[in-house]
């Protein structure tokens, strides 16, 4: 029945409700600035009210209230945007990273300055140059050869920060593992802490607050997916293989790719088996590594080969200081450790290098005025005067494989030979002799033995002259001549990685509107308002007092019905 | 909306973080004076530069191989120009000495200066730029004439050492000049020819009794040596002139390359100066609104 006492419970329970609402404040005003903290709200309800009428009951009025209590501690909360958050989270890792590899990489190239590898070009090509002025000048010769070592120093440096920097991504990588593993095993932790408030019927708000921000990092490592059970454990897999399952967390750590042994990927401990990462930090890294630097340290590999080959070609095409041909200038691809690459064994030629006459060896003189059409031979030149005119076209201009066809021209009597092919079977290599203008086998009565190498013309001068520099000037073509050279070659890598580099820059731009808009309505739903709070902090205060006055004036009650006695 | 206090906060810093950002922007600009840094900044106009910056290096390169091919050139002008006096010298004393009223003795003092005459010429032919001798085609290492033993040999007292390959100098993109003559075709007759007078003055060849129109009979072709002189000399010239031109055609095209890097490359001081101050503006803006809305809260007004 409800009594006079009633009224006392009435109020106590009000008291209790808005104390404890007032905690909830004070939790939510001391939380203002934690980032991960979800606003929490004490939801009132009305208690379970005094009777259903009924035949038992005395008449009058219906049901009477017995005031107010607690339901349960909201975290308020929407899943929805924090998925998308998630989601995010792994892009923006992914951008964010992939941005400062390529920045680095940008750094290590360090163009446009006066110290990279395009200056080092220049001034190479300035003292070939110069020694086509003054082919006889030792200093001019000197300068080429001081040159060309700086310019392989210039190429070096480059790759070997590049491949110092790919070496560093995986010392990153394994940290990145075990960063992975720490967080999984917080979270397990937290699940069974979750789960065991759960079973006793509460809220565990700031256990899961906690357990979102571990999760949230985890995203920024790599892209995982998860669901939540019945018992509230935070199921997370990754590329399917699980790695947080309730309280049990499993490891992931770097192994051996299957497909390629000298690439380390990410792998799930338990299973052994890889974990295809397709977004996150660890994808950034992993790209970078096998991708941006993968592909610039080979584009400059295969430059550096185009101008070692190129250059010992032209060089190889003219003479030297004592009238000698010339021999490979850098050290030739062809004795290089193919298992090595092509820079990190970039060097001049034993005998170009030699302290002793090694100078000389530079040659600066041309026999063929353009190496790269025709190849020259000498077998005995001793009798002749005159500079021919060979002129080399292609049998079936379609066929990459095709024969030549050679026609030589006597320039100081303007008598023509040939056309005569010259076959794949042979090389391309044909003899000729002057004098009676035959061409014959290689090993017949001949002067000069002709390789054809592509379609063109090109005018052959078979007296040598220490004054001759038209080989300097050839050589110094295969940086700048029209069209695509050397430098050109190397300005398009720079570009590309420059345009990669601007792009993961837009993208991280992008990325970061994305979460801000996103961050920005989870903390309109979720974040702590001071105004709100002080709001409700007098809002509960006041409710608070009139309970108390309430319980006074039932008091007052009670001592009016004392007096009576 | 519900606006909370962490929003609050965080939109401010991700506004101050932008007009940060966008300041240290523009303060690179002004203190490099360059638009880009990195070849990300603008990846185009990066190569664009580097390809300014290299044409700009072959520009001055041509530059100072035109100014090697002038020194060349003046060398073999200055030659040409002592070796028409020489010639001019020789013919006057030939015109002198074919007079029939010459003794054999003066003949004989005059021979002295034919052959000082002859040295000249032939110390001229030698000349060198640096350590090249310009008259050997491309030998520049070997002197132009070697001298023949047999000096009674009136027709060919000087061999011709060098080769007859012209000495090539890389002008401009795809401008090749040659800038050298050969000894054989400029002096070798010419030495020749003031030999035999001497020799035919000195008369002391046996079996022979050289008169004084034997002398005279040189000055045809002395006449011609002169002209060939003469013409080799407005060629030189013409290739200096050319040389010039092209000198005129660099230094115009470095201007302009410098102007086109320039625009491609260099930041517009004003400009920058104008933007960093806007920027100033609103990042003292954002600093004052922020420190307003984050000080007031409805803290200040409950008692």
């Amino acid at each position: 029945m409800n009594n006079i006492f009633s009224g006392l419970h009435l109020g106590l329970r009000a008291l209790e409700t808005q104390r404890k609402s007032l905690d909830v404040t004070g939790h939510n005003i001391a939380n203002a600035n934690n980032e991960n903290y979800n606003k929490q709200r004490a939801v009132h309800k009305a208690s379970y009210p005094y009777t259903a009428p009924g035949l038992s009951n005395h008449g009058g009025a219906g049901q009477f209230g017995t005031g107010v209590e607690i339901e349960t501690v909201e975290r308020v909360k929407d899943q929805f945007i924090n998925s998308q958050i998630f989601n995010e989270t792994q892009s923006a890792g992914y951008w964010t990273e992939m941005q400062r590899g390529l920045e680095k990489i940008e750094y290590i190239f360090n163009e446009p300055s006066d110290s990279g590898i395009d200056t080092a070009m220049n001034q190479f090509w300035n003292s070939l140059q110069d020694l086509s002025n003054n082919p006889s000048d030792d200093a001019a010769r000197n300068m080429v050869r001081e040159n060309s070592y700086n310019l392989i120093d210039s190429f070096q440096s480059v790759e070997n920060q590049l491949t110092d920097y790919k070496d560093s991504i995986d010392q990153n990588l394994n940290n990145a593992a075990v960063n992975v593993n720490e967080i999984t095993t917080k979270i397990a932790d937290l699940n069974k802490q979750i789960v065991s408030v759960k079973g006793s019927d509460q809220s565990p708000n700031d256990l899961l607050d906690e357990r979102d921000a571990l999760y949230k990092e985890l995203n920024s490592m790599l892209n995982v997916q998860s669901r939540e059970d019945e018992q509230g454990n935070l199921i997370i897999s990754a590329d399917g293989k699980q790695i947080v399952n309730g309280s049990d967390a499993y490891e992931l750590e770097m192994i051996e790719d299957p497909d390629n042994e000298d690439r380390m990927i990410l792998g799930h401990k338990k299973t052994g088996s890889p974990v295809n990462v397709k977004n996150g930090k660890i994808k950034a890294w992993m790209d970078v590594r096998d991708e941006e630097l993968t592909v610039n340290i080979e584009k400059l590999n295969d430059l550096a080969e185009n101008m070692v080959t190129e250059f010992n070609n032209q060089h190889k095409a003219g003479y030297d200081a004592e009238g000698n041909q010339g021999g490979d200038f850098f050290k030739s691809i062809a004795s290089m450790d193919g298992d090595q690459t092509v820079i990190s064994q970039l060097v001049l030629d034993e005998n170009i290098a030699d302290p002793d006459g090694g100078l000389d060896k530079i040659a600066a003189g041309n026999t063929v005025s353009d190496g790269s059409v025709v190849g020259i031979e000498k077998v005995d030149t001793s009798d002749i005067t005159a500079k021919f005119e060979i002129d080399i076209r292609k049998v079936d201009p379609n066929d990459d494989d095709s024969d030549y066809e050679v026609t030589v021209t006597n320039l100081e009597t303007d008598a023509e030979f040939g056309p005569e092919t010259v076959k794949k079977a042979d090389n391309y290599k044909i003899g000729f002799d002057t004098a009676t203008g035959n061409f014959t086998d290689v090993a017949g009565d001949i002067d000069f033995n002709i390789t054809a190498k592509s379609e063109g013309t090109a005018v052959v001068n078979l007296d040598e002259a220490i004054g001759n520099g038209e080989n300097a000037n050839a050589l110094s073509d295969i940086f700048e001549k029209d069209g695509n050279n050397i430098k050109s070659e190397f300005r398009e890598i720079i570009t590309s990685v420059g345009a990669n580099s601007s792009r993961a820059q837009r993208m991280v731009n992008n990325q970061e509107v994305v979460l801000k808009q996103l961050n920005t309505l989870d903390r309109s739903i979720s974040g702590v308002s001071l105004d709100e709070e002080m709001a409700n902090l007098i809002k509960y205060q006041q409710s608070y007092a009139a309970a108390a006055k309430y319980i006074n004036k039932t008091e007052e009650l009670l001592d009016s019905l004392m007096t009576i006695v | 909306m519900r606006v909370t206090n962490s929003m609050m906060v965080r939109n401010m810093l991700d506004h101050l973080k932008k007009n940060m950002g966008d300041l240290n922007d523009l303060n690179e600009q002004l203190s490099s004076g360059k638009l880009f840094q990195m070849p990300s900044d603008a990846p185009i106009k990066v190569a664009d530069s580097m390809n300014y910056k290299s044409q700009l290096n072959r520009n001055s390169q041509f530059q100072r191989n035109l100014n090697q091919a002038e020194n060349w050139l003046n060398t073999t002008e200055s030659a040409l120009k002592s070796g028409t006096e020489v010639m001019q010298r020789a013919r006057e004393l030939t015109i002198y000495a074919a007079n029939d009223s010459m003794t054999t003795d003066d003949r004989k003092m005059v021979a002295k200066e034919m052959k000082q005459l002859r040295d000249e010429l032939i110390d001229i032919s030698n000349a060198k730029l640096g350590d090249s001798y310009i008259f050997s085609g491309q030998e520049t290492g070997e002197k132009p004439f070697s001298l023949n033993a047999d000096d009674t040999d009136l027709k060919n007292y000087v061999d011709y050492q060098g080769d007859k390959n012209g000495v090539k100098r890389r002008l401009n993109e795809n401008v090749e000049m040659d800038v050298s003559l050969n000894g054989d075709e400029v002096f070798k007759d010419k030495i020749d020819k003031l030999h035999k007078i001497y020799r035919q003055l000195e008369n002391n060849i046996p079996g022979e009794d050289f008169k004084g129109e034997d002398i005279g009979d040189n000055l045809g072709e002395l006449g011609n040596h002169i002209n060939d002189f003469v013409e080799k000399r407005s060629e030189i010239g013409g290739k200096l002139q050319r040389a010039g031109n092209i000198i005129d055609r660099l230094e115009a095209n470095e201007v302009h390359l410098r102007d086109l890097k320039s625009k491609n490359e260099d930041a517009d001081l004003a400009e920058v100066i104008t933007e960093l101050k806007m920027e100033e503006t609103v990042y003292r803006a954002s600093l004052a609104s922020g420190s307003r809305i984050m000080q007031q809260s409805l803290v200040d007004f409950i008692r």
